[in-house]
């Protein structure tokens, strides 16, 4: 039952770590409006794949609750709105760099979070990093050069709210 | 009996079942092995998913030519390959031609019925991610009806091969269907914020004014797609956004400096914009179903 949970957790991870990497794959690559469905494709499928992962263990937990593992998949969700919101998709270019390292911190972590030897602390700095290197580019450049700047603003705390989201997720599911 | 034939499995079911009595015939005749491949091989070639039977089909003739020449190669034999590829040939063009021919499933009616049961579960769990804010006394359900919901949305729309007329549209409609559920899950993880009650409680009357009017666009949209009769004088939404993003301004200061220092602030600001999103959104599908 126990190896069973940590596989199907595992598999859970796998797909977060999918559905973020192509969330800021959407905001990095230049060709995404030219290939727009098929990055709509990709998250379709790891989507699906990530709702059964979740029903899994929702079987196996039983009446556990599972709303730090909701909590996780939703905020990503709520950075992939962000795409909806700015409507210039060249104002990505200027937060290109700090995208990438978003992707790599988050990848990062949940790549290595069923390894033992893994040290949390680094990557979640690496993380909180990165928050303020963006926060720091928001109000010296994209609060002047967006059309709407407060989309980058909800985009920050989404992003602060997904390091708080990791952590507790890591706490109650990996480190317990 | 026009209902029977409505339903995609029992056309499946037909178009299978005569499939594989032509092909059983055809097999007594014509095959050249006795390994029944004609009826196994059009039964194959018939897995395939709504919309693109042709384009499957044919791929998986291909698959199995190849599986068949690497067999031939191994046994070093081009007799092998001719007589195996003479039944799987008749197979295959059976099996594509009855999926294509005989009661063809119709991806209107999957498609609907998927989208149904999705733009049902929208209505619910956004008017629960409002008691959940407004904190009605009512506990968390979770994700798992919804999620549920979603997982029967169908993928093969996307797939190539899938009728290029249809694809444009069903392609446009599904992105949007799913743009709206990240909207919802924004709105539900905003939700689960423990909020100054104070605060709430100033943002509560416009809040519901503005969700329920929500609640019906949807329902009408709902209503459309069950082909029943849309219901009149249905609002546009804007004068409801407009109008909670009003008294949102006049509870809350929107200069950014001071949004930046209350997370409670940045929070239900996001969610009041969340409504300007699934408006845009609600807007362009009630469009694409004019």
């Amino acid at each position: 039952m126990k190896t069973k949970l940590k596989k199907t957790l595992g598999k859970f991870i796998n797909s977060l770590n999918q559905l973020q990497s192509i969330v800021f794959s959407c905001y990095i690559k230049r060709d995404y409006f030219a290939n727009r469905y098929d990055y709509e494709k990709q998250i379709h499928r790891v989507r699906i794949q990530l709702f059964h992962h979740m029903k899994k263990m929702r079987l196996l937990c039983g009446d556990q609750p599972l709303s730090s593992m909701e909590n996780l998949y939703e905020i990503i969700f709520s950075l992939n709105v962000f795409k909806l919101r700015v409507a210039d998709h060249a104002t990505f270019e200027v937060c290109e760099n700090e995208m990438k390292l978003f992707t790599q911190c988050i990848s990062a972590i949940l790549t290595n979070a069923c390894d033992s030897r893994f040290r949390e602390n680094d990557s979640m700095a690496q993380l909180s990093s990165a928050i303020n290197n963006f926060e720091e580019l928001y109000r010296s450049t994209l609060q002047v050069v967006s059309y709407e700047p407060i989309v980058f603003l909800y985009f920050v705390q989404n992003m602060i709210a997904l390091r708080e989201g990791l952590d507790i997720f890591l706490r109650d599911f990996i480190y317990a | 009996m026009r209902n029977v034939f409505e339903s995609n499995q029992l056309r499946y079911f037909f178009s299978i079942s005569i499939a594989l009595v032509a092909a059983l015939i055809i097999n007594h005749y014509y095959a050249i092995t006795n390994g029944f491949l004609i009826p196994l091989t059009a039964i194959y070639v018939m897995q395939t998913p709504i919309g693109n039977s042709f384009y499957q089909g044919m791929r998986r003739l291909i698959l199995i030519f190849m599986l068949v020449a690497i067999a031939s190669f191994i046994v070093f034999s081009m007799r092998f390959f001719y007589l195996i590829m003479h039944d799987v040939v008749i197979g295959a063009m059976m099996g594509v031609f009855a999926n294509v021919i005989i009661l063809p499933r119709r991806a209107d009616i999957e498609f609907r019925k998927a989208v149904l049961s999705l733009v049902k579960g929208f209505n619910d769990y956004f008017m629960s991610n409002i008691d959940l804010l407004l904190k009605n006394e009512v506990v968390d359900k979770g994700n798992a009806t919804f999620e549920t919901n979603f997982q029967t949305l169908p993928a093969w729309v996307y797939e190539a091969g899938f009728d290029n007329g249809l694809q444009v549209g069903y392609r446009f409609f599904l992105v949007k269907l799913e743009q709206i559920t990240d909207v919802l899950f924004a709105m539900h993880h905003l939700a689960r914020h423990d909020y100054d009650k104070e605060l709430i409680a100033k943002i509560r009357l416009p809040l519901l004014q503005c969700a329920e009017e929500f609640s019906q666009f949807l329902s009408a949209i709902l209503a459309v797609l069950e082909l029943k009769k849309a219901p009149e004088n249905v609002s546009d939404l804007e004068k409801e956004v407009t109008e909670l993003e009003k008294q949102f301004q006049a509870i809350v200061p929107l200069s950014l400096e001071l949004l930046d220092m209350k997370r409670d602030y940045v929070y239900l600001s996001e969610f009041v914009f969340c409504f300007k999103d699934l408006r845009k959104l609600l807007m362009k599908l009630a469009e694409a179903l004019r």
